[in-house]
C-alpha cells in the first residue's frame, strides 16, 4: 500500500506521458505558426500593389503624339475607326515600352471603350496569370458619352519583390 | 544522535518534497517558455517598409513644386523639369538620416539624359553594380537597396517627353 508520499511520486510518473505530448503539441504549434508562419495576416507585408496610384495611366494619357497628347488623339478620331487603327501601332510601341517585372512573363494591357464598347485593345496575357496595377480613367465626351481608358499589368507568378521596382 | 537522525530524515523529505513539486511545475515551465517566445517573435517581428519608402519618396520628387516637378502657373505632377534634375535640389528637396538615392532621367529608348544623387560616398560605393548585376549593398546584411522605374514626362526645349525616371536607394537598417 502506497503512503502519501508515495502516491505523489506515483502522480508524479503519471504525469510524464503527459508532459512528453504537451511538449510534442507545442512543438508542432512552434513549427506552424512561427517557423511556417502559417496563418500570419498578409496586411504585415505592405504589398507593392496596394500602395500604387493611377499615375501610370496620368501619364500615359499625357503622352504626345505628334501635335496633341495621346488622350487627344483618341478623343478627336473616336467616331473614325480607320483614323484609330493608324494610331494603334504607336500606342502599341508605348505601352510596350513601359516598365515590367525583370525576368517575368509580364506585360502591360490597354484597354480603351466608350460607353463599355471596347474601340480598341492591346492585349497580352498568359497562362494562370495575374492582374496587378489596374488603373483607370473616365474622360467625359461632348456628346455625353463616357471614354474609358484602363491599363493593368498581366504577370505570371510575380513576387512583391518584382512588383516593387516598378 | 536522535537530533542528528531526525536532521538528516528532515533532509530528505524536503529533498523529496522538492522533487515532487519540480515535477508538478514541469508543465508550468513549458508553457511559460511557450509564451515567451511566441512573445519575443511577436515583438520582434521585422517589418520592411523599405519599397514603401521609395514609392513615397518617388511620389515626393515627382509631385512637388520644390522637387523636381515642373512649374509654371501651374504644377503638372509625374512631368519633370529637367533643369531641376541637380545634387543641390535633392539635397533641398528629400533628406531622411541613413537613407540615399540616386536618380537617373532616361529618354524613351533608355539612353540616360540627366542624373543626380543625394548619396554619402559609402552609400555611393555600395551602389556599385558587380558583375552579377546586382548592387553591392545586396550582400551587406546592414543595408537595404531597391531600384524603381517610372514612367514620367519629362520637358526639354518647351517640348514634352516620354522618359523614365530611375530611383536607386539605399537604407542603413542596422
Amino acid at each position: 500500500m502506497l503512503g502519501k508520499k508515495g502516491a505523489d511520486f506515483g502522480m508524479g510518473l503519471t504525469m510524464i506521458p503527459s508532459i512528453i505530448i504537451l511538449i510534442i503539441i507545442l512543438t508542432f504549434y512552434f513549427f506552424l505558426f512561427i517557423i511556417l508562419g502559417f496563418g500570419k495576416s498578409p496586411d504585415l507585408i505592405i504589398k507593392a500593389d496596394s500602395y500604387s496610384d493611377s499615375s501610370k495611366i496620368l501619364v500615359l494619357v499625357n503622352v504626345p503624339i505628334g501635335e496633341s497628347t495621346l488622350s487627344e488623339s483618341i478623343i478627336n478620331n473616336i467616331d473614325d475607326k480607320e483614323q484609330l487603327k493608324k494610331l494603334e501601332p504607336e500606342i502599341n510601341s508605348i505601352i510596350k515600352s513601359l516598365p515590367v517585372p525583370i525576368r517575368k512573363n509580364a506585360f502591360w494591357n490597354f484597354i480603351v471603350s466608350r460607353n463599355d464598347e471596347e474601340l480598341f485593345s492591346i492585349r497580352e496575357s498568359t497562362i494562370a496569370s495575374s492582374d496587378y496595377y489596374r488603373q483607370s480613367i473616365n474622360i467625359p465626351l461632348k456628346d455625353k458619352s463616357l471614354l474609358n481608358m484602363e491599363l493593368y499589368l498581366d504577370c505570371n507568378s510575380c513576387t512583391e519583390e518584382d512588383l516593387a521596382v516598378i | 544522535m536522535t537530533g542528528w537522525f531526525y536532521l538528516k530524515m528532515n533532509k530528505r523529505a524536503d529533498a523529496g518534497n522538492f522533487l515532487q513539486l519540480f515535477i508538478k511545475f514541469i508543465p508550468v515551465f513549458i508553457v511559460s517558455g511557450f509564451i515567451a517566445i511566441v512573445a519575443w517573435n511577436y515583438l520582434n517581428e521585422d517589418i520592411n517598409t523599405h519599397n514603401l519608402e521609395t514609392y513615397i519618396l518617388t511620389k515626393d520628387l515627382l509631385y512637388s513644386d520644390s522637387c523636381l516637378a515642373l512649374s509654371d502657373s501651374n504644377v503638372h505632377p509625374m512631368t519633370i523639369d529637367v533643369k531641376k534634375i541637380s545634387d543641390e535640389k535633392l539635397a533641398s528637396c528629400f533628406t531622411k538620416s541613413n537613407m540615399g538615392y540616386r536618380i537617373t532621367l532616361l529618354d524613351k529608348d533608355k539612353n540616360e539624359v540627366k542624373s543626380a544623387k543625394s548619396l554619402t560616398v559609402r552609400q555611393e560605393g555600395y551602389l556599385v553594380k558587380t558583375k552579377s548585376g546586382y548592387p553591392v549593398c545586396k550582400s551587406i546584411p546592414e543595408y537595404r537597396c531597391s531600384q524603381r522605374i517610372d514612367p514620367i514626362l519629362y520637358s526639354s526645349d518647351d517640348n514634352k517627353k516620354l522618359g523614365f525616371l530611375v530611383t536607386e536607394v539605399i537604407n542603413f537598417v542596422g
